[in-house]
């Protein structure tokens, strides 16, 4: 009797982890950014970040913010200005 | 400042701008083109200032400014036009309509090219990673279009006269004075903005000294205007002189604008004869409740009957119906200026004033309203000097 009370313990309290660890998992996912610009570094993959990219949908890059945050991209990419030359004489 | 880098231009900072609630909306709900990592694909129909033409972007959350707005000055330069009707004819108007687009209308101004980016006049790009900015910064967009009469006057970048006392002492920007209100237009309508019995209709201004005066000097200095401080030439002058002519220095005016378009490369250009520094008071002709003044500094404006020949031959046949002699708020405030020393620094003083000698005699039928006919006269008994503590 004493050990079917005890087994009956330890599978509540099993039941109750499991359920808290579902609440912190749901509670992550909501607070994911929609608009972060991506680190330009990709982290390796460990399997805890695999784990969570199971449980949590991929937040979909903004590829405006992703180019228009990302300093050496622009410097890369902007155009060089053709400055032309002033004609007007005196003050405007 | 230095003009920005191209990419500095188009930085976003990921720190500033994304948790800031305008970061919160999608880039492409203002800016259009789409969602692509290919730069071409994605400014497919870019939208560079969301705030140009009918300022939809900013209209759909700020609705009560952007309703008075597209009224004001800044939006319209009605400033212009009231001038060119009333020099020109309604036959010369399809020219000078070529001409206001080629010349004049740059300095249209949106909501952007003051709260978003510098004006094109400096380069142009954004304030900050793109934060939007309630006040706009004054020497990155103020003082970039109004840089060389106010700004220079004002930050003291005139050879040998000092900056204003209100940006030297206390090191005000021209928001202190010069509110949202002015800025944005008058509303047409007080009860837009204010609940209660304020609901007189109130029609744009059609120039930058219609209407009320505001700013106001007396605002911040109400004893001068109640008449209630000790200087005596406020209690002698209270009403009939403009503060600026005691209390400015000389001042920028200009000769003779002329502009084009360039042979060489079709860009629209403009010269001037002449551009130099006066002090000159004559009569106001600008006369209100609120700008009762009998004398005000007046400033030489550079238009003169063959400004915009390229466009045609006589399109301003009316010249002569506004002074080119024009009613002036020089923004170099002195506390002690040469005119504050004494009475008769100014009185029996012709130098100080604008008369038919001064004025170029192809231009004095213009000038009749506000050429001094008389200098005030020499007074005998002195009082000394009206220097404050």
């Amino acid at each position: 009797m004493k050990k079917l009370f005890l087994r009956l313990t330890l599978f509540i309290l099993a039941l109750g982890l499991a359920a808290c660890g579902q609440v912190k998992a749901d509670l992550s996912a909501q607070s994911q950014p929609t608009r972060q610009a991506p680190t330009p570094q990709a982290a390796t993959p460990t399997t805890a970040a695999v784990e969570a990219a199971v449980v949590t949908e991929a937040a979909p890059v903004d590829e405006c913010v992703a180019c228009h945050t990302n300093k050496e991209l622009l410097i890369q990419v902007a155009e060089p200005e053709v400055k032309t030359e002033s004609e007007s004489e005196g003050t405007g | 400042m230095a003009p920005l880098e191209p990419w500095e231009k188009v930085f976003v900072s990921a720190e500033k701008f994304l948790p800031t609630v305008h970061g919160q909306i999608p880039c492409t709900d203002c800016h259009g083109g789409k969602q692509s990592s290919d730069k071409n694909e994605a400014h497919t129909d870019i939208v560079a200032r969301p705030s140009n033409g009918e300022a939809k972007a900013c209209a759909n959350c700020h609705t009560d400014i952007s309703g008075v707005y597209s009224t004001s000055l800044h939006a319209q330069q009605t400033g212009y036009w009231t001038a060119l009707n009333t020099r020109s004819v309604p036959e010369n108007h399809p020219a000078l309509e070529e001409m206001f687009g080629n010349h004049c209308a740059s300095c249209h101004t949106t909501c952007g090219d003051c709260h978003v980016a510098q004006p094109k006049s400096v380069g142009g790009g954004l304030f900050e990673g793109h934060l939007f900015i309630a006040q706009p910064p004054m020497t990155r967009s103020c003082t970039a279009c109004h840089g060389s009469r106010v700004g220079n006057e004002y930050l003291g970048k005139t050879e040998g006269i000092p900056g204003d006392v209100h940006f030297r002492e206390g090191r005000m920007n021209c928001v202190n004075c010069h509110t949202s209100h002015e800025l944005h237009g008058q509303p047409s309508n007080c009860s837009q903005c204010h609940e209660g019995i304020e609901d007189t209709t109130i029609p744009p201004a059609d120039h930058r000294y219609d209407g009320v005066q505001s700013p106001s000097c007396v605002s911040c200095h109400p004893d001068v205007g109640l008449k209630s401080d000790d200087v005596q030439m406020h209690q002698q002058h209270g009403a009939d002189l403009s503060c600026q002519v005691c209390h400015s220095v000389s001042y920028t005016s200009c000769d003779s604008c002329h502009v084009q378009i360039s042979n060489k490369t079709g860009n629209p250009y403009f010269t001037t004869d002449a551009t130099y520094l006066t002090f000159l008071i004559g009569r106001n002709t600008l006369k209100s409740f609120t700008r009762p003044y009998d004398y005000v500094p007046v400033r030489h404006i550079p238009v003169d009957p063959h400004s915009y020949d390229f466009y045609g031959d006589n399109l301003l046949p009316n010249f002569n119906l506004l002074p080119n002699w024009a009613y002036a708020t020089p923004h170099n405030i002195q506390r002690n200026t040469p005119q504050t020393a004494t009475c008769n620094a100014c009185h029996g003083n012709a130098d100080l004033f604008l008369t038919a000698d001064k004025v170029n005699p192809e231009e004095l039928e213009a000038n009749l309203d506000v050429i001094v006919l008389e200098v005030p006269a020499v007074i005998s008994d002195t009082v000394g000097t009206t220097e404050t503590p």
